[in-house]
């Protein structure tokens, strides 16, 4: 009895999984053929995206000024938006990187990172041992400091935001093993700072 | 720029509210700057992929201003021929006395 109340949950999931997909690309089509019906795709990811932006920028006003900058773009290059497998929120998130990007490279600023103390524990986890006793901000502030822009952003992503391999891989426009090997050389190079560090 | 400060780090940054985030966005505001002519003119298309387009317009702009040069030194060089004294022309053709008529 207990196994088909689990099935029966499972197809439920299943269902509201494919409902929400079908709704996602009615959405997108209804936006494509109208932008004011872009309104309920806002509405839906505003949240998200606001927040991935906040922690690679300054302050909140910024945060601001570039979600809505990524929606206005979005709204212009619905039209080129096809549907290959991966979520909206993926295109989303790029367009987002890519106006961070942007506006970093033409203000000639510096990137920004926020480190949450509560998310570091799955990042001490990869550091070798003879690391974590002595794992402190400012040593991961420093082995930062040798990883490039977007070897940080792929760490963030993992660590940070507890992002999976298939969702980085949409997020970027890579393939999941070419993920996984710059994650495995990003904590490598982090590893060998650290140690020299120490 | 210094190893030291290569990064703009953050800790434990403070993490507005569902509420926060709601009453600083709206899309009324997105919509009406996509539909504003700073959006929709060619000019401000070209101006939005400046970073993609400015190799060919670069490209563009080097090849009006070669093709301007080889004009100019192409003009310089009909006009000189045309001026050429020693140049043969119909006239002296026909007073060559070393012509040899059939």
């Amino acid at each position: 009895m207990n196994s088909y109340y689990c099935k029966a949950n499972t197809l439920g999931k299943k269902l509201t999984k494919q409902k929400d997909k079908i709704s996602e690309e009615q959405l997108i089509l209804s936006a494509k053929k109208d932008r004011k019906n872009f309104k309920h795709l806002y509405n839906k990811y505003y949240e998200r995206i606001f927040l991935f932006i906040l922690r690679r920028s300054e302050n909140e006003d910024l945060a601001q000024e570039l979600t809505q900058q990524t929606f206005i773009k979005a709204m212009l290059n619905i039209e080129k938006f096809e549907f290959k497998g991966f979520p909206f929120s993926s295109w989303l998130y790029r367009i987002g990187l890519n106006e961070l990007n942007l506006f970093y490279r033409d203000n000639k600023k510096r990137r920004c990172i926020s480190l949450d103390q509560t998310e570091l524990p799955e990042l001490t986890e990869e550091l070798p041992e003879e690391v974590n006793p002595n794992f402190t901000n400012e040593n991961l502030i420093k082995a930062l400091n040798v990883l490039s822009e977007g070897e940080v952003t792929l760490l963030e992503m993992k660590y940070f935001e507890k992002r999976s391999h298939q969702e980085i891989s949409e997020i970027l426009g890579i393939t999941v093993a070419n993920a996984k090997v710059k994650l495995h050389r990003v904590i490598k190079k982090m590893r060998d700072k650290m140690v020299d560090i120490l | 720029m210094s190893e030291e400060n290569k990064f703009n780090i953050k800790v434990n940054p403070k993490k507005p509210s569902k509420e926060e985030i709601r009453k600083k966005m709206d899309f009324e505001g997105a919509y009406t700057a996509y539909t504003h002519k700073a959006y929709r003119s060619s000019r401000a298309g070209f101006n939005r992929h400046s970073f993609r387009n400015r190799k060919t317009s670069m490209f563009i702009i080097l090849a009006i201003v070669i093709g301007v040069l080889v004009f100019v030194e192409n003009e310089k060089e009909f006009d000189a021929q045309n001026n050429d004294s020693s140049a043969i022309t119909k006239d002296s053709l026909n007073n060559d006395t070393t012509f040899i008529k059939k």
